[in-house]
């Protein structure tokens, strides 16, 4: 009898943490796909309520992954977003995708085109790995040409340290 | 007996060994080492040019001030001021007054005539004076060209006068290409430029509403090589300059083709392509349209560079698992490590006097310009601040311009030069900001 | 058989012992850095010195024959006089420290002399790398340095700067002023810092340059540590007189060792000849000195790494031939960088002359014709 006390502590415990985790997932996912730039996901591009439509595909799915300091390779948490973005593109299958490659401005002209280069084909590689059709997505490069964040810090850096999926075509082009 | 004679004659062999010695060091003329010298400006006088005819008097007074300021530019002169000056030069064929000159510390005399001809050519005249040893430095030099080209006759002058002194080689003479820049950091206009290396004659060649990166040269000058992302992405372009029209150099689709550079030859193109996320050096001989490549390495290589004989190529390469520079032949082929220091390497430029590389250097955070010898050693930095990068060679191999950029949601670029030595950093005015500068040959 | 034992055990036991403690007896070499700096003075105070050497002889002598002292002196000395360019700062960090210790003592009375040595401090405002160096140097005085003959190696690495350095081992009995120059006044002041803050120095403070050294300092310095050395040679001839005593023994070849050896010193012995002696270490610093001051040396170009021997004839009043200045040799560098670093060297010569160059009438035969070298090796970009 006097187990159960200590059975009860370790499993609530246990189902404890495992909360914490998934809300922590969730809150880092949001946190990423935060900034949207100049994208305006209200206007051309349809309701954010339509599944649908790009609109959603860059707000709720994330149109957008992170990479750390000269990286390339892909975070748990870029998959996954990566994840939602074959699934919707698996369903969407009108719609091509260029994925855009960028790096912060701590580094070289050119070398940071090549690196936004690599990121971009992370992501390529991870979504045709996924089932989408090579034909359908194209990459390009803008190293440190198109900042999003223009404070010279980290923070800033973070954020323009990214490779964008940018959907292109569909019913509505 | 024996002993002591022996002894006498040992020594004496000795002590006439000595004399002789001294005697040999003795004769002869005094011998000094000088070894440490002063580093200054030389003060040079430069009257104002005579003006031969009423219409050219104007273009006399600009004259005068153009070779002034390219000398006095180069931080390797000091223009002592008209007020001070004894003598005045009124009649260019007039034997000089050393003794006034010497008088005011002037070491170098400058003087000069302008005039107009019946043609309505410019005609300019100078000659160059050794003050303290009374005597000309050089022939006199006459030179003759369009009444627009008087800047261009200015450098020619002021080269002249520099490489006579320093044994430099001339180099004001020249233009400059670059990227001139619009506009907060993250809505940046950018259009190719090209100017007189003062900054004088500004002129674009582009409209601004696509992305041009990192101009160069062709080795007359006639034509410009750049990156353009008019299509959406990034490609390669040659250009007229004279009548700036372009045509793309690769469009095969799925790639992505940028840092473009001429070969001494002017017909074989170097640049970094992008096929399947890895980006290799490849080459394009712009007379047949053949294509081969250099570097086959699933690491990043770009920013390659001709060595002025064009045997070899410079460039960066990330396969050691950071940015540093190689040097392999022209031909392709294994690549030697050259950069060793602590930090990553990128950029490198080869001097046109083929001794030394340029390039830029990031480490713990800060951006430097350095230059070293071509197999790596030598290293010497001439720059640190928050963002330096892309330097590009005087025709002389004597000055390097680069890009600097501030920080912060203001920050901007603008082109900045600087002496081998490390000395005379300053910025090259603009109408704008500007990036990525090119310097051009010598112009003839 | 107990015997045995005792000497094997006795034997054992001293092997243990030796072992274990035979250590405890060596004696270690002193730290290095300390070091009896020397410093200059200037010849009349050399000259009181020598005079008065024979009164202070008994209080130095003693303090000469320690031992500690000998060790210290060889290593700091060719640290500054061997890589002047290359972190000057480091060297004279330790030396302050160690030059007040060993120097009060074997020199209290003439402590006073250094006073009269004001050339010290204007070395320092000259040079960034000097002073510490310098700064202890009057009290440490005149470095009598020793009674005990220097490694003749030492005195080859100073040599360069005066041309008499092979007599100096002539040093051995009398009390001889051993001279080491300080790094200071011959050191790159005009190290070029760049931007980036880093010159291979490792400099921590970041001086822009193009600063003319400062000229009267060395001067005197130098002349001070030049002078000294040629008056040193005709008291310590230890060479020349064993070859006199034998020469004793038989008069005709006494009579022309005599004259031989009597050529041999003509250099510092007086005068034999209506051209006068030659000039002194320190007349030719002199005139050095005051060609430095208008060497104009563009450090960034390719005329920076040629060397030219350049040639003149001089008129009696110290100022140079006309038309006379000619370019002997060069090396390093081609063409246009050859004739650029002719024609700095010569504007060097001809700037500087003013009224005529600062050299003895007396000895005109010696300097009628010149020979200088102009080499801006040390000043090159690092």
């Amino acid at each position: 009898m006097k187990h159960y006390g200590k059975i009860a502590l370790i499993i609530s415990a246990l189902a404890l943490s495992a909360c914490a985790k998934t809300n922590a997932d969730r809150f880092g996912a949001e946190g990423a796909d935060g900034a949207y730039g100049a994208n305006d996901a209200y206007g051309a591009n349809g309701a954010y309520g339509d599944p649908s439509s790009v609109g959603y595909f860059q707000q709720a799915v994330g149109d957008r992954v992170l990479f750390e300091v000269d990286q390339s390779t892909l975070t748990a948490a870029a998959q996954s977003t990566l994840d939602a973005q074959a699934n919707w593109l698996m369903t969407n299958y009108d719609y091509r995708a260029v994925i855009e490659g960028h790096a912060d401005e701590q580094g070289t002209r050119e070398y940071n085109i090549a690196l936004g280069a690599r990121r971009a084909t992370s992501v390529r590689d991870y979504l045709i790995a996924k089932g989408l059709s090579p034909a359908r997505i194209e990459i390009v490069s803008y190293g440190k040409e198109r900042p999003i964040a223009v404070c010279s810090e980290e923070s800033c850096y973070a954020q323009n340290r990214r490779a964008v999926t940018v959907i292109a075509g569909g019913l509505s082009s | 007996m024996l002993n002591t004679f022996a002894k006498i004659a040992a020594v004496t062999a000795f002590a006439l060994a000595a004399p002789v010695t001294s005697a040999l060091a003795q004769g002869g003329p005094l011998r000094i080492d000088i070894t440490q010298g002063v580093i200054e400006p030389m003060p040079v006088a430069i009257p104002q040019f005579v003006a031969e005819t009423a219409s050219a008097a104007e273009l006399a007074a600009q004259l005068t001030q153009v070779v002034a300021d390219d000398l006095v530019g180069t931080g390797l002169f000091r223009e002592i001021p008209r007020e001070a000056h004894i003598s005045r030069v009124s009649n260019f064929g007039a034997p000089v007054q050393y003794a006034d000159w010497k008088a005011i510390n002037a070491q170098a005399l400058i003087t000069g005539a302008v005039s107009t001809d019946a043609s309505g050519r410019l005609i300019v005249k100078f000659r160059l004076h050794d003050v303290f040893a009374s005597t000309e430095m050089g022939d006199g030099l006459q030179f003759a060209g369009t009444t627009d080209g008087w800047r261009r006759m200015a450098h020619k002058v002021s080269d002249q006068v520099y490489s006579r002194i320093t044994g430099e080689g001339p180099y004001f003479d020249s233009r400059v290409v670059y990227v001139a820049e619009q506009g907060p950091k993250d809505n940046r206009q950018k259009r190719l430029a090209i100017m007189d290396y003062d900054g004088a004659n500004t002129s674009y060649l582009t409209g601004g509403n696509a992305i041009v990166l990192a101009p160069r040269f062709s080795p007359t000058g006639d034509r410009v090589l750049y990156t353009s992302y008019e299509t959406g992405f990034p490609r390669i372009y040659v250009m007229d300059v004279g009548s700036a029209t372009r045509r793309a150099l690769e469009e095969q689709p799925g790639t992505m083709s940028f840092a473009p550079r001429f070969a001494p030859d002017g017909n074989t193109v170097i640049f970094s392509l992008t096929e399947g996320g890895n980006t290799d050096i490849y080459s394009l001989n712009l007379a047949t349209g053949q294509r081969a490549r250099l570097t086959s390495a699933p690491s990043i290589e770009t920013a390659p560079s001709f060595s002025p004989d064009g045997s070899r190529i410079v460039f960066e390469s990330d396969r050691s698992g950071s940015q540093q520079l190689y040097i392999m032949s022209a031909s392709g082929g294994e690549p030697t490590r050259i950069s060793f220091g602590a930090g990553r390497y990128g950029t490198p430029v080869w001097s046109p006097r083929g001794d030394l590389v340029a390039f830029t250097k990031q480490n713990k955070g800060r951006f430097h310009i350095g230059v070293m010898r071509t197999d790596g050693s030598e290293e010497r930095l001439l720059t640190a601040s928050f963002l330096d990068e892309g330097p590009t060679w005087a025709p002389n191999g004597r000055v390097i311009m680069f890009t600097r950029e501030t920080q912060g949601a203001g920050g901007s670029s603008s082109l900045y030069s600087v002496d081998i030595s490390g000395r005379n950093l300053k910025r090259v005015t603009t109408p704008g900001g500007g990036s990525d500068p090119a310097w051009s040959p010598l112009q003839r | 058989m107990k015997t045995g034992t005792y000497i094997s055990g006795a034997g054992h036991f001293l092997l243990i012992c030796w072992a274990l403690f035979g250590g405890v007896f060596k004696s270690e070499p002193l730290p290095i850095d300390t070091a009896t700096d020397v410093s200059l003075i200037s010849p009349e105070d050399f000259a009181q010195l020598v005079a008065q050497t024979a009164e202070n002889a008994e209080q130095i002598v003693p303090q000469s024959v320690r031992p500690p002292e000998v060790p210290e002196r060889p290593v700091p000395t060719p640290d500054p006089v061997t890589e002047p360019d290359p972190a000057p700062e480091p060297e004279p960090a330790p030396e302050p420290e160690p030059v007040p210790e060993p120097t009060p003592e074997p020199e209290p009375a003439p402590e006073p002399e250094p006073e009269p040595v004001p050339v010290q401090p204007p070395v320092e405002v000259g040079s960034p790398e000097a002073p510490p160096s310098d700064t202890p140097a009057p009290e440490a005085a005149p470095r009598v340095a020793d009674e005990v003959v220097p490694p003749p190696p030492l005195e080859a690495e100073i040599a360069p700067e005066v041309a008499e350095a092979a007599d100096a081992e002539v040093a051995s009995p009398e009390p001889v002023q051993q001279e080491t120059k300080p790094t200071a006044p011959e050191a790159a002041t005009t190290e070029i810092v760049t931007e980036a803050e880093k010159p291979a120095a490792g400099m921590t403070t970041a001086v822009r340059p193009m600063v003319r050294p400062n000229r009267p300092a060395p001067k005197p310095v130098e002349t001070a540590a030049a002078e000294p050395k040629p008056e040193a040679k005709p008291e310590a001839e230890t060479r020349p007189a064993p070859v006199e005593a034998p020469a004793e023994q038989n008069d005709a070849l006494a009579e022309a060792l005599a004259g031989a050896v009597a050529e041999a010193l003509t250099e510092q012995v007086a005068p034999s000849r209506a051209a006068g002696p030659p000039l002194t270490a320190g007349e030719k610093d002199g005139l050095r000195v005051a060609v430095q001051d208008c060497w104009v040396v563009d450090v960034g170009s390719q005329a920076a790494n040629v060397t030219v021997v350049v040639s003149m004839d001089m008129n009696r009043d110290g100022t140079v031939v006309e038309g006379s200045i000619q370019m002997e040799s060069s090396s390093g560098g081609d063409g246009a960088a050859v004739e650029t670093a002719f024609q700095a060297a010569r504007r060097a010569i001809l700037r500087c002359q003013r009224g005529g160059y600062p050299l003895p009438d007396d000895k005109y035969d010696h300097w009628k014709q010149i020979e200088m070298n102009f080499d801006p090796s040390q000043m090159r970009l690092r």
